[in-house]
């Protein structure tokens, strides 16, 4: 940026001493000052220009053509110096501007030449232009000719101006047909365009018939007075204001490829709304004005692009009028738009849309990729907080049917032992036993809890809602309950509607400073809902490794939602909603 | 009836020592049912977690019969609120079971 700021800086205080120092010679021959400052004019509205077009397109070539062409301007200007070095210089290198500007239409708007005719015919034109200067430089000039009388060639002992004046008039109808051959290539684009191609293509046609006539009618005008004094200043001053015509035309043919390029902004903004391809594809059509543009997706499995509707499509081939900008990720083939081959004119608005579809077809990638990870994390969650429960239920019925089953031979085993004690036997040794027994029992009870803890063996024995009644039993507060369940809910809902209830029980028991709870439960549309409520104090908050906590991992686990609404005073509601296909 | 060899040993002697007779003893839910068509005892002390069929099934499918036993459930885990639902009469747990025990439930009906 500041690399660019400068540069422009500079090539404007180098414009302006130019022009300055040509305008003092034209001024000190005797120019009238309205022709001078025309030719000041001039020279400032190309170089403007160009920096103009420089500015907006870092890096197009048309830009730098147009400021070169404005520095050619003044050039001619040099023959009016008192310096006859000057003069010669200014003499042999005058005109070198329309070769600059017939650059800069060829290679409008990419900066760049197409293809070996516009090439060929550059070419064409320099070597004209080189000529030109040659002959000027080292032919002898006849001083009449030159209107002051003031050139003369000093480099060659040639005294015959019949070889200059060949090659003048050479010039002079060498560049009549290579300007009308620039402007047929114009035309020739033009009319190979589509809409919006010709849209692009319209001001350089514009340029080029201004260009062509300035150049007719200079060749017209001034055909046979050359620097003759009247007739010339008339002729540099309309062949003036028609150069600055052509720059100017340009630089709204740039301007015009930024409302193309905010039509793309336009287009990222509707990608950004997921449109579905047949849409997308409308609104590519609509953005870049090319109503035959279609949008091809590559398809890994039949190895070839592929419509919306999944049809195999033929990409058209290097011959057609149409282009095919393939879309490319990681380097492998994502889609292809098939498109006016004039939207590449602009090579920026193709990339800008290409990128624009990259970005929606990564998106799209990541979406289902992240979509893919949820459901595969959810069903990965189900799967451990199954496997945890059914290791649960493992340890209880190992528990119930070794331990404690031993436990329960043992202590049935002596009271059997105090039964058939001698009536007659010593106290202390039937006190022992029935402390032995009360112990063992205390231990079975306690194993009981524990087991409970670990797997409630009444929900698959009697089903949820038994399992919630012994548990309401069991609460240190009053419990109502209002469920209605079916018996043969799945295992791991029935499983986590426990656990929520009886952790919800005991933070009531524990937190609410109630003693009291309603709990109600029913299924309505495949869902079992299961509310919690006292008329505590309130205030519980998941998170924060509460309990709650562990219990929303769990129910979202089985896929459903636990929801907690407790302000502060006013009591604590849980409910709990758990999907259930009943079986 | 329960499914544990040695707990059935052990239960009965304590019943036999607390002068119940013990007609029969059934590993599982099927065996208890047809056990009872066939010995018509008064009582039957029935675990409620058995291997296949639910103690509380075997206990239902008793009390529909036109002179149902007394089904006394009894196990190890707390079943006293499935006492009602399966027509049984009491419950006893595994650790409290003695004739002294089942004779105060069966007073108290």
């Amino acid at each position: 940026m500041k690399r660019k700021t400068w540069l422009i800086g500079l090539t404007f205080l180098v414009t302006v001493a130019w022009t300055w120092f040509a305008a003092r010679q034209l001024t000190r021959y005797g120019h009238p000052p309205g022709f001078v400052l025309t030719e000041v004019a001039v020279a400032c509205i190309l170089v403007g220009s160009g920096l103009l077009i420089w500015r907006r397109r870092i890096g197009n070539r048309c830009g730098w053509l147009l400021v070169a062409a404005g520095l050619a301007w003044p050039v001619g200007a040099l023959v009016r110096s008192t310096d006859q070095n000057l003069q010669l210089v200014g003499f042999a290198f005058s005109g070198w501007y329309d070769f600059f500007l017939a650059w800069a239409l060829l290679a409008y708007p990419t900066g760049r030449l197409r293809g070996r005719i516009d090439m060929a015919l550059l070419v064409a034109l320099g070597v004209l232009f080189s000529a030109r200067t040659l002959s000027r430089l080292f032919l002898h000039v006849a001083p009449d000719v030159t209107g002051c009388g003031c050139i003369e060639n000093r480099f060659l002992p040639i005294t015959d101006d019949r070889y200059w004046r060949a090659v003048e008039s050479s010039f002079k109808w060498g560049l009549t047909i290579g300007i009308g051959l620039v402007l047929a290539r114009c035309v020739h684009r033009w009319w190979s365009s589509s809409k919006p191609g010709k849209r692009t293509m319209t001001p350089a046609l514009v340029a080029a018939v201004v260009l062509l006539f300035s150049v007719l009618y200079e060749a017209a005008a001034g055909w046979n007075s050359l620097f003759a004094s009247v007739p010339a200043l008339r002729t540099f001053t309309v062949e003036g204001w028609a150069h600055a015509a052509v720059a100017v035309t340009l630089v709204v043919g740039f301007l015009r490829l930024d409302y193309t390029r905010s039509a793309v902004v336009d287009l990222v903004g509707e990608l950004g709304r997921h449109l579905p391809p047949a849409q997308l594809n409308t609104a590519l059509q609509r953005v870049l004005g090319d109503p035959g543009l279609r949008l091809v997706f590559w398809s890994a499995d039949a190895d070839k692009f592929v419509d919306d509707g999944g049809a195999p499509v033929e990409l058209p081939g290097p011959s057609s009028s149409r282009a095919v900008t393939i879309i490319e990720r990681d380097g492998s083939h994502r889609a292809a738009l098939i498109h006016d081959a004039a939207l590449l004119e602009d090579p920026g608005v193709v990339g800008a849309v290409t990128a624009a579809i990259q970005l929606t077809g990564d998106n799209a990638t990541l979406m289902a990729e992240n979509e893919r990870q949820l459901k595969e994390l959810a069903a990965s969650r189900s799967r451990i907080v199954k496997t945890a429960d059914a290791e649960r239920r493992r340890i209880e019925r190992d528990l119930h049917d070794g331990a404690q089953q031993r436990l329960v031979t043992i202590a049935l085993s002596l009271r059997l032992a105090e039964a058939r004690l001698d009536p007659a036997a010593d106290a202390g040794v039937r006190s022992a036993i029935e402390d032995a027994v009360e112990g063992l029992s205390e231990a079975i009870d306690d194993l009981r809890d524990l087991a409970r803890g670990i797997h409630p063996s009444v929900l698959a024995e009697a089903g949820l809602a038994r399992a919630l009644e012994s548990l309401a039993d069991r609460s240190s507060v009053d419990v109502v309950l209002h469920v209605e369940v079916p018996r043969d809910l799945p295992a791991d809902v029935a499983t986590a509607a426990y656990f929520s209830v009886a952790e919800a029980l005991t933070n009531v028991a524990k937190h609410s400073g109630s003693n009291h709870a309603v709990i109600t439960g029913f299924v309505k549309e495949d869902q079992l809902q299961i509310c919690v409520v006292d008329e505590g104090s309130g205030g519980a908050e998941l998170g924060g490794g509460s309990g709650l906590t562990g219990l929303s991992d769990r129910i979202a686990a089985a896929g459903g939602v636990l929801m907690v609404v407790s302000p502060a005073g006013a009591g604590t509601r849980i409910e709990v909603s758990l999907p259930c296909e009943l079986l | 009836m329960d499914d544990q060899p040695e707990f059935r040993l052990v239960a009965r002697q304590l019943l036999e020592a607390d002068e119940f007779v013990v007609l029969g003893e059934a590993p599982d839910g099927n065996q208890a049912i047809s056990a009872e068509r066939l010995l018509r005892p008064e009582v039957v002390l029935m675990d409620v977690r058995l291997g296949s069929t639910s103690g509380l099934n075997a206990a239902r499918a008793m009390s529909r019969q036109t002179s149902p036993p007394v089904v006394v459930l009894t196990s190890t885990a707390d079943y006293t609120s499935e006492v009602e639902s399966c027509g049984a009469a009491g419950f006893i747990p595994k650790a409290r079971l003695s004739g002294g025990s089942l004779r105060a439930l069966l007073e108290g009906l």
